[in-house]
């Protein structure tokens, strides 16, 4: 091993060149971390970006903030194994929420003048609910942060023939470098930076993909005669209940409530990673617009990830069977080396070692704004100057990667780890969306009953997926059943909160202004600018549109 | 395209702290800003990007100009990236980071002209 010109595993020559590129691109990385030190003068200006960003800036990041690892080569993978239903982790999983996000509840988040979305808990439910979510949400992403690590890792192990031990230090060496320095605006700009580059090396590999299986009639024709057969062409199609015949393998109910409504609601709505983005925007209508740019590129993203699966698929021979380095994970850089020369090799090397760096870095800002504000601050030290706090935050980055380290070894010696993932997401995230979405609409929910609903939600996650795995329940296949987890843990969250609620005191209805609907702040002012008025810029037009667009989607790819 | 949220599409960070200093110490901190506009970074990584794949396109063995199944990709790659570059330059150059003028700069609310409360 060594950096130098080395043949990896799967058998990718990376040349001088390419090398060239790729350290070009950690150059201007490191660059910008040290830049944007220069523009820290506080504590806001280190977790939030000093809430000062355009809203095209914080919706691209936000987007970005989620192209890690596990969802470029994850969906690919998912691509081949599954054929065209992986487009429902898009327009089913994902877009509906970010609508849901930026027109319903970000006004929650962002009038609430909240730095975290555990501060929302504080306010709406108090210190019970609130420590709870703080510490659950630190633990989940840096163990998370642990997986995308790992997962970079074997990747630059495929790619580049580096030892993982190596690469899983080099990679946290240059995050810990421009999160301490920069702390979010550094992460924010090198996800709008990775985003534009990974299309650069993503879309062009698609076009000579399709070039070579004969364009879009090309491909289908193959994909019929493949694994997959004429339903992997289909979204909708065979996913009738008691009789799925689609390879998705679970039916359209559990996938609508499951998938989409609990699973896609709670990752994008409550997640901090991503919300945090949004809350650094400079304004209300930037921060409800940001989960809205973001939606656009996402309906189209199937495009960059599921077809280089399928391509791969049928380009591929064995591609999925018992060989190792064939596995579905791999379809993206399988393809990578078959067709591209040094120069775009080494674009596309850059591309989806930025994406995955930039999922780390999006897991380590998040949880360093938590230990600071939700841990130290709310319970610790409490009336410090804002320097205090960055320093607390730059020490918060570094112990969160050396955590991260040890985690990403954990998933070394676990065998599947988008697996381990899915559970992660099913146990931490999806109890959250019952207890946030009752909170901001029903004011009658009381704080005792929302710290309970929290931990009742994650207990019965964790309970199904226990029965599941020993098979007391059979839930269909391993992604169906992450869907029947979700949604066990949605419905027993949701019912702890309102039955709890209704036998305990609820709070002041004045204390609960600007945190419920319904009850507006008096103080309110309007921070629009001007410009915010003009007509694409409405919220709820931009989200409709978003919608439209998925549904003439779904219905083209039915 | 006359109004301020046009003008000014991209706000450094650092803007934000500087409000209430002296228009020269703006006119420095907008210089700073300007050369830490997202737009300039990204516009100038991928014109040296679209620079270096083009020439080695251009140059390239006949196994690197037609292993992505006979077309060039490193040449046309190369070329859109130059060309999305210039578009992004243009983008900052048109648009720059800048302070407000000030008797553009709305009452008490710090340096962004407020539209009218709804």
């Amino acid at each position: 091993m060594g950096i130098a010109p080395t043949v990896s595993a799967i058998g990718i020559h990376a040349s001088t060149l390419d090398y060239a590129i790729l350290a070009v691109y950690f150059l201007v990385v490191l660059g910008i971390g040290v830049v944007a030190r220069l523009t820290i003068k506080t504590d806001v200006d280190y977790f939030l970006s000093g809430r000062s960003l355009p809203a095209w800036i914080t919706g691209l990041a936000f987007m970005a903030a989620n192209l890690g690892a596990l969802e470029i080569l994850g969906m690919a993978a998912n691509g081949a194994q599954y054929g065209v239903a992986t487009v429902h982790y898009y327009w089913i999983g994902a877009v509906p929420a970010m609508v849901f996000l930026g027109v319903v509840m970000m006004p929650f988040y962002y009038g609430a003048k909240v730095k975290s979305v555990p501060e929302y808990l504080r306010l709406r439910f108090g210190n019970f609910a609130h420590s709870y979510n703080a510490a659950s949400f630190a633990v989940a992403t840096i163990l998370i942060s642990g997986v995308n690590l790992f997962a970079l890792a074997l990747v630059v192990h495929l790619l580049l023939g580096w030892s993982i031990a190596t690469a899983i230090f080099v990679a946290a060496a240059i995050v810990l470098v421009y999160i301490g320095l920069g702390g979010l605006t550094s992460a924010i700009y090198n996800e709008v930076l990775q985003f534009f580059i990974v299309i650069a090396s993503l879309l062009p590999l698609v076009i000579v993909g399709l070039h070579s299986v004969g364009g879009v009639s090309g491909l289908k024709d193959r994909v019929r005669h493949s694994t997959l057969g004429e339903l992997g062409l289909h979204a909708w199609k065979g996913l009738g209940i008691g009789h799925v015949t689609n390879p998705i393998g679970g039916s359209w109910l559990p996938m609508v409530l499951g998938l989409g409504f609990v699973l896609g609601f709670g990752y994008w709505t409550t997640n901090f990673a991503e919300v945090q983005r949004a809350l650094s925007a400079r304004n209300m209508s930037a921060a409800r617009r940001t989960p809205l740019i973001g939606a656009f590129p996402k309906l189209f993203f199937p495009l960059l990830t599921v077809v280089p699966g399928l391509i791969a698929l049928v380009l591929i021979p064995g591609l999925g069977k018992a060989n190792p380095s064939l596995q579905y994970n791999a379809a993206v850089p399988l393809l990578m080396g078959k067709f591209l020369p040094e120069g775009m090799l080494g674009l596309a090397i850059t591309g989806l070692l930025a994406a995955f760096m930039a999922g780390v870095a999006a897991n380590v800002t998040s949880f360093n704004t938590v230990v600071t504000y939700d841990l130290w601050q709310s319970y610790v030290q409490k009336d410090r100057d804002p320097a205090y706090y960055v320093r607390v935050g730059r020490l918060a980055t570094f112990i969160g990667l050396v955590i991260s380290i040890g985690t990403a070894f954990v998933a070394e010696n676990n065998t599947n780890i988008m697996n381990y993932v899915q559970q992660l997401f099913s146990i931490f995230n999806a109890p959250l969306f019952a207890t946030f979405i009752i909170a901001m609409y029903w004011r009658r929910a009381t704080p005792v009953a929302g710290g309970l609903s929290l931990i009742a939600g994650m207990a019965a996650a964790e309970t199904t997926l226990l029965l599941g795995s020993h098979h007391v329940l059979n839930l269909g296949s391993k992604i169906a059943s992450t869907w029947y987890d979700a949604l066990a843990a949605f419905g027993v969250a949701a019912i702890v909160l309102v039955v709890v609620s209704l036998f305990t005191k609820p709070r002041e209805e004045e204390d609960l202004r600007g945190l419920v609907w319904g009850l507006k702040r008096r103080d309110q002012e309007s921070d629009a600018i001007i410009g915010d008025e003009k007509w694409f810029r409405q919220p709820v037009l931009l989200g409709g549109i978003a919608l439209g667009i998925g549904i003439a989607l779904d219905v083209i790819f039915a | 395209m006359a109004d301020s949220e046009q003008r000014q599409p991209f706000r450094g960070p650092n803007e934000m702290a500087s409000t209430g200093a002296s228009d020269e110490d703006e006119a420095a901190a907008a210089r700073v800003a300007n050369w830490f506009d997202v737009r300039r970074i990204i516009g100038g990584l991928f014109a040296l990007y679209g620079i270096v794949l083009t020439i080695t396109g251009i140059v390239g063995s006949e196994q690197v100009k037609t292993k992505a199944a006979g077309i060039n990709i490193n040449l046309w790659v190369g070329i859109a990236m130059v060309i999305f570059a210039a578009l992004m330059i243009a983008w900052a150059l048109w648009r720059p980071v800048r302070p407000e003028p000030p008797e553009t700069r709305g009452e008490g609310s710090g340096r962004l002209r407020r539209s009218p409360a709804t």
